[in-house]
């Protein structure tokens, strides 16, 4: 462990950089389920039965398919007992889903000294994956692989955040929180990178996480990243968290990507009177 | 509202419709504005259909002849886990160049381009919203009305882009699916269904007519569907009428038909037909009206009833070509700025780029006879060309329809590669008029698949001669 350091923002950034630099961020290997949900999501062979198959194995994933398949998103009259029955229900794209987010936020977003902002994160994250998939259905884009591209947009948060008390060697976190996220907003692109790069993501989702903010420079999904960087400003607007100051509607309506991504302004409209049914979506993942 | 800018021509979309009527005028020295709602010039066209489905076609092409030529030696497959995007890899940068080229193209004629939604405020006028910042007025002493049309989707089929697609968002699919069903048999849903074929996709296509492409000769689409089925796994099926189609929440969609059968295929392209884009332009207030179809009626010089509008491309229906679109928007403006027109081209070829491609020109064997004439039928099979052999190309077939009495071409029809760009010949033969023996006096490249229009004209003469020699009277 490193020892105890007084940290300001740039410092602190600096260290995370440093860190990411020379590859000693504490990188979590992918979980094994998720690996191998990913894997199968990608094969042309796969089918609920598989699918099912490796769910089972897992038991918090098993539970969880179960919670989202009875919430109130997509709950029916019936309640669903079993695992198949939550796999008739939520269809294998969304169990995919499911199952990616919730083995990734026992990875990634369960360190209990942040807990607090890991919640935050987690909420954004979610609402991001589903304003990824609606505003790629709004333009008749790519809306199979669009969740787990804005689900996993800010995973490199999620690392840093994970890895903050080891970084700085202390067991209580005492930095200001306003320091840690500003630290955070500077490096998670980086960090971000290197995990996707570690996990061997998909293209399309290391490029909406390497560049959701600077879509220009993505080389083969730009459409993707600016999707992503649409959705994650919609989610700060429409659910605002401490995480970043969240962009006003106004702003929103101002913001360029709406250009790039050619949405007019009645159908970011839509898009925002969405929000009711993004935040039942997000509290079923919750 | 902004103080209105005047121009004398004010152009709205720009497919290929839109880009010609503008260009035309601006060379008759007039001063012009362009209107496009998506980013960059090009419409449906460039960003949507006949460009980024070709790029993909061309893959498959090469698939194709990758397996005819080394499949006995070597394994030619597609990896499961391709993402689709890795066979389209060249299609950003042909788009891209396309929309330079013709955005340079506008610039250099001194063309205004508009970035926006344009909707009429009267018949001379129309606003312009933009993504940002204010709307612009307009007023035009002509206007052209081009804005294309985008896939139809019936109520009751659940196109989600995510299961159930149209074909704006099947290029936009992660990874090859191994199955597919598509809905229609026209030109999109025929050239999407043989490029998934050719790719290994296990393709079931329904329809309600009895074949696809019915507006086409029938050996021609005899061919046509045999080179499809031999695809495994695909299969046309004819006269079925679609009673249901459903994603059944695990790793299929289901279509079920009227008797009862369901097709299971992991995705479904939806392509019955596409609807004109008008719901934005409010063209009520311009005095206009759409027809039963959904489209702007105009005369045969594309004006519509209010005399200084005109309409061109997919927004007035058929032919819904790039081609015939172009000469659309050439031919409104000309008409338009008094320009001598040229007579109407009805000798319009048709091209569908499936695997294998076909084309058609003229009239058909049975519309020539529908239409009274005695006809002949030349015929030349790709197989019997030395260039057919040498290339692999064996399964082509062309088709010589001539007039018994004068010898004059009446139509062609052809299957098998290059069929696009063989048609042209005999278009030009039929525009000038010269008669099938124009193909057996004249010399041609050897070996080419051109040769086939000699074999046809001869095996037309070869039967005239037998008809005489049966019935010398005659």
């Amino acid at each position: 462990m490193n020892a105890p350091m007084e940290t300001g923002t740039s410092d602190l950034s600096r260290v995370f950089a440093r860190q990411i630099a020379d590859r000693k961020i504490e990188l979590p290997p992918l979980p094994a389920t998720a690996a191998e949900v990913m894997s199968l999501c990608q094969q042309e062979t796969t089918d609920a039965a598989k699918l099912s198959a490796v769910i089972h194995r897992d038991q918090t994933i098993a539970s969880n398919v179960l919670r989202v398949a009875n919430s109130a998103a997509y709950a029916s009259q019936v309640p669903c007992s079993s695992l198949q029955q939550a796999v008739s229900r939520l269809g294998m794209q969304l169990i995919t889903e499911v199952a990616m987010a919730v083995s990734v936020r026992g990875r990634m977003f369960a360190n209990p000294k942040c807990a607090e902002l890991l919640g935050f994160l987690w909420k954004h994250s979610v609402l991001t994956g589903f304003y990824t998939k609606e505003i790629a259905r709004l333009r008749r884009r790519n809306v199979e692989i669009a969740f787990l591209c804005g689900l996993l947009h800010d995973l490199g948060k999620a690392v840093l955040l994970n890895s903050v008390d080891k970084v700085l060697g202390k067991d209580e976190l005492t930095l200001p929180v306003g320091y840690l996220l500003t630290a955070v907003e500077q490096q998670h692109v980086a960090a971000g990178a290197l995990l996707a790069k570690e996990w061997k993501l998909p293209e399309q989702i290391a490029e909406a996480i390497a560049c959701h903010h600077d879509y220009a420079a993505a080389k083969r999904f730009g459409d993707m990243a600016m999707t992503v960087c649409l959705a994650d400003q919609l989610a700060h607007c429409i659910a605002p968290t401490r995480l970043c100051e969240p962009p006003t509607e106004e702003q929103l309506r101002q913001h360029p990507v709406l250009v790039g991504l050619n949405v007019y302004p009645d159908q970011l409209q839509g898009l925002l009177q969405m929000k009711d049914r993004a935040l039942l979506v997000t509290e079923g993942m919750r | 509202m902004s103080i209105p800018e005047t121009w004398d021509v004010v152009v709205i979309g720009s497919g290929p419709a839109g880009q010609k009527a503008a260009v035309q005028a601006a060379k008759a020295g007039r001063r012009v504005c362009i209107v496009e709602r998506e980013l960059g010039v090009g419409g449906a066209c460039v960003h949507r259909g006949t460009i980024p489905s070709k790029t993909l076609r061309e893959t498959a092409l090469h698939m194709t002849e990758l397996r005819r030529r080394l499949g006995a030696n070597v394994k030619i497959e597609i990896p499961p886990d391709l993402q689709l995007a890795s066979l389209m890899d060249r299609m950003q940068s042909v788009v891209s160049a396309h929309v330079e080229y013709q955005t340079k193209q506008l610039q250099r004629n001194g063309i205004e381009q508009l970035h926006g939604r344009a909707r009429f405020v009267d018949e001379h006028t129309v606003a312009v919203d933009a993504i940002h910042g204010r709307s612009r007025v307009l007023r035009g002493e002509f206007i052209v009305i081009a804005t294309g049309s985008r896939p139809r989707t019936p109520a009751d089929v659940p196109v989600d882009h995510e299961y159930v697609y149209d074909s704006d968002s099947i290029l936009g699919m992660a990874y090859l699916p191994k199955s597919l069903t598509v809905l229609g048999s026209g030109v999109i849903a025929s050239e999407y269904a043989t490029i998934f074929a050719a790719l290994g996709v296990q393709v079931t296509m329904i329809d309600k007519g009895d074949r696809p492409l019915s507006f086409l000769d029938r050996e021609i689409l005899d061919r046509f569907v045999e080179a499809f089925e031999s695809h495994p796994g695909c299969v046309f099926v004819g006269n079925a009428k679609v009673r249901s189609v459903a994603w059944n929440g695990i790793d299929a969609v289901v279509t079920t038909l009227d008797n009862g059968w369901e097709v299971k295929a992991e995705k479904l392209l939806c392509a019955l037909g596409r609807v004109a884009n008008v719901e934005d332009l409010a063209i009520e207030r311009a005095g206009l009206a759409i027809n039963d179809r959904g489209q702007v009626p105009v005369d045969k010089d594309c004006r519509t009833k209010v005399p200084h509008i005109f309409a061109a491309g997919d927004v007035i229906g058929p032919p819904s070509l790039a081609s015939a679109s172009m000469e659309q928007g050439r031919r409104a403006m000309r008409t338009a700025l008094q320009m001598p027109v040229p007579q109407y081209q009805d000798l319009i070829p048709v091209g569908i780029y499936t695997l294998p491609e076909i084309s058609s020109v003229g009239q058909s064997e049975g519309e020539a006879t529908k239409a009274g004439f005695d006809v002949v039928v030349g015929r030349s099979r790709f197989a019997e060309l030395a260039r057919g052999q040498i290339s692999g190309a064996q399964d082509g077939l062309l088709k010589l329809v001539v007039d018994t009495a004068t010898l004059r071409i009446l139509g062609c029809q052809i299957v098998g590669e290059g069929a696009t760009e063989l048609v042209h010949l005999a278009q030009m033969a039929m525009m000038t008029n010269a008669d099938a023996t124009v193909f057996v006096e004249k010399i041609f490249n050897f070996p080419t698949l051109a040769e086939a229009y000699r074999v046809a004209a001869l095996d037309v003469m070869g039967q005239l001669a037998a008809r005489a020699k049966a019935s010398p009277a005659r």
